[in-house]
């Protein structure tokens, strides 16, 4: 039987949590208690878990057991007792994965990707695996195979995707941050969605070992939580090279994570560092397509740095506009290759059990890779990829970061693009280009949109997760707005 | 108009791609990945110069490591096969390819 838990789990960060677990103020019993209350309250509607992990309470006795008996354990163990929920399609061993797809409908992995083991090692604990995007192929959460799920701040309206349960979850206060993956946008865009702040790392900043591939150069390991400085901090644990992941930080240089603390700089002397640095905002985007509210709170977020003692300037990124369309060339090859693994004969269900649109980004991909139509396709977009690429290189030799809007609109309702597939795909626009090009991105809140969540996004050059986290950290403390109310079907 | 995707052309690439494609979706299907592929056709208006075959798009070059076992990357042969539908023998089985 659980302890009936008066823990608000709305007010906790994993920063005050680890606090007030050392000081034993609270235990870790009492913080996964008062998570699986709020899974129980809320799964009924916003149906974010595919999976609960049993454990649970079991891990966090065990994890109130070891603080009683070490001392200084959260230096070696620094998210011992905290609950995390991961997004589906991170390997968890004995622990069903589907990917979000019936294809994996009973998959029982016989491992742990990397970053599942480097949390676990930290002592966190699992509360479940998050709904998604079947395979995340998706910007709403609609393309799962065990149903959408809802935005806790509108139950009517999509969580965002392919991370949706991931966002929902962490906003419905399951958890203290949630595993995502980021290959078009699919952290940053749920984060907006979910009034969270949300990762895409630099692509080989996070090992991808054990995470069920979508796009294999595009594929960037992040994660959501409520503040910068925890972002930070589990960035921390889940960053560094894996001789497992050859893409995993391989060259040498000052940015290594072993070089870094990603929370070094997120205190009250943050103001110090803003004066006299460049904010570019990316122009083709500033001048896009968005609703009008949307524009003036992006706005009025961007004022923001120029109170910072920031000079912020337009800045133009020419090709940036072809990034969509390079896109979808390009992962849609990569699924292809990918999903090809899934065979029905080493595991999952045969290949006949794959949705709609699954089948069809195989399919596309599959299509500008064959015979006849691949220089003009893949050969074309690889090409098109490295000079959008080149476009950040080129703005970031003048600004030290470059703001964005998250996403054109806010949450949009259940429904309503569901039926159109190219209209789906165009609500990546803002966020697809970083992931071509391969640079670190993180939401941050700005200011709701007729009470509904909005995010902004703030871009760093390879490697320089440090300098964004600094960026977000002083925009973060020194902004404050009227948070979006939830619905009153969560906590 | 020609589609640029046509039903014929679905039924070549579910089958490439080992896909079930019912009568009823080919249509569908042609529609849609049509309207995709004329999307992404806006690239070829983009320029652009061939690349190299030495460019470094993602940021990797040769990455290698000495030729041994390593512990936390190695299954059993019970972890390997324990989701497989169908096993004889401690081995997958599969649907015959070749016929004697």
């Amino acid at each position: 039987m659980s302890n009936v838990s008066n823990t608000k789990i709305g007010d906790i960060t994993i920063q005050k949590a680890v606090n007030m677990l050392a000081s034993k103020e609270i235990s870790s019993v009492e913080l996964v208690s008062a998570c699986l209350q709020n899974v129980e309250l809320s799964e009924p509607t916003i149906n974010a878990l595919i999976t609960k992990n049993e454990n649970a309470l079991k891990s966090a006795q065990e994890a109130d057991n070891t603080i009683a008996s070490e001392r200084d354990v959260f230096n070696k163990r620094p998210l011992l007792g905290i609950p995390i929920v991961l997004k589906d399609i991170y390997s968890t061993k004995d622990l069903r994965t589907t990917a979000g797809s019936k294809v994996l409908d009973s998959y029982l992995p016989p491992f742990d990707a990397t970053v599942v083991r480097r949390l676990k090692e930290a002592g966190a604990i699992i509360i479940g695996k998050s709904n998604l995007d079947a395979w995340a192929h998706g910007s709403s959460g609609e393309n799962s195979d065990y149903g959408v799920t809802r935005n806790p701040y509108d139950t009517d309206r999509t969580a965002g995707g392919s991370s949706s349960g991931s966002a929902a979850a962490l906003a419905a206060d399951y958890c203290l941050m949630s595993g995502g993956t980021d290959t078009g946008g699919s952290i940053r865009l749920p984060a907006a969605f979910c009034n969270l702040v949300g990762l895409k790392p630099t692509y080989g900043r996070v090992s991808r070992y054990g995470i069920i591939a979508m796009g294999s150069s595009f594929d960037s390991i992040g994660h959501m939580t409520k503040t910068v400085y925890d972002s930070a901090y589990v960035l921390n644990i889940t960053a560094g090279p894996d001789g497992l992941d050859a893409t995993a930080e391989m060259q040498r240089h000052e940015d290594d994570s072993a070089n870094l603390d990603f929370c070094e700089g997120l205190n009250d002397d943050y103001n110090q560092s803003m004066k006299g640095k460049k904010v570019g905002v990316i122009k083709e985007f500033a001048t896009g397509e968005m609703s009008p509210g949307m524009r003036e709170s992006f706005n009025k977020a961007i004022k923001q740095f120029e109170a910072l003692g920031c000079s912020v300037e337009e800045v133009s990124l020419p090709h940036i506009h072809a990034a969509m369309a390079a896109y979808y060339v390009l992962v849609p090859s990569e699924i292809s290759s990918n999903l090809g693994r899934m065979d029905g004969v080493r595991f999952g269900n045969t290949r006949d059990t794959f949705g709609d649109e699954a089948r069809r980004r195989i399919m596309i991909g599959t299509y500008t890779l064959s015979s006849g139509y691949y220089d003009a396709y893949y050969k074309k977009a690889t090409e098109v990829r490295h000079v959008i690429k080149q476009d950040f290189i080129q703005a970031f030799s003048k600004f030290d970061i470059l703001l964005a809007p998250t996403s054109p609109t806010s949450p949009f309702k259940i429904g309503e693009k569901a039926s159109d597939p190219l209209s789906m795909y165009l609500s990546d626009i803002y966020v697809c280009p970083m992931n071509l090009a391969g640079v670190p991105a993180l939401n941050v809140p700005i200011e709701p949109v007729e009470g509904l969540p909005a995010g902004m996004q703030i871009i760093a050059p390879h490697f320089k997760e440090k300098t964004m986290y600094q960026f977000a950290y002083a925009f973060e403390q020194s902004y404050s707005f009227e948070k979006p109310q939830k619905s009153q079907k969560t906590p | 108009m020609k589609k640029a995707v046509t039903p014929d052309d679905i039924k070549h690439i579910a089958g490439l791609a080992r896909l079930t494609v019912n009568d009823s979706e080919i249509e569908k299907f042609s529609e849609q990945l049509s309207e995709i592929v004329e999307y992404v056709a806006t690239l070829q208006s983009i320029e652009t110069e061939a690349l190299s075959t030495d460019v470094d798009i993602i940021g990797a070059k040769n990455v290698y490591r000495e030729d041994i076992v390593v512990d936390t990357a190695h299954l059993t042969r019970g972890e390997a096969l324990q989701n497989a539908p169908s096993t004889d023998k401690n081995k997958f089985k599969v649907k015959v390819i070749l016929e004697q």
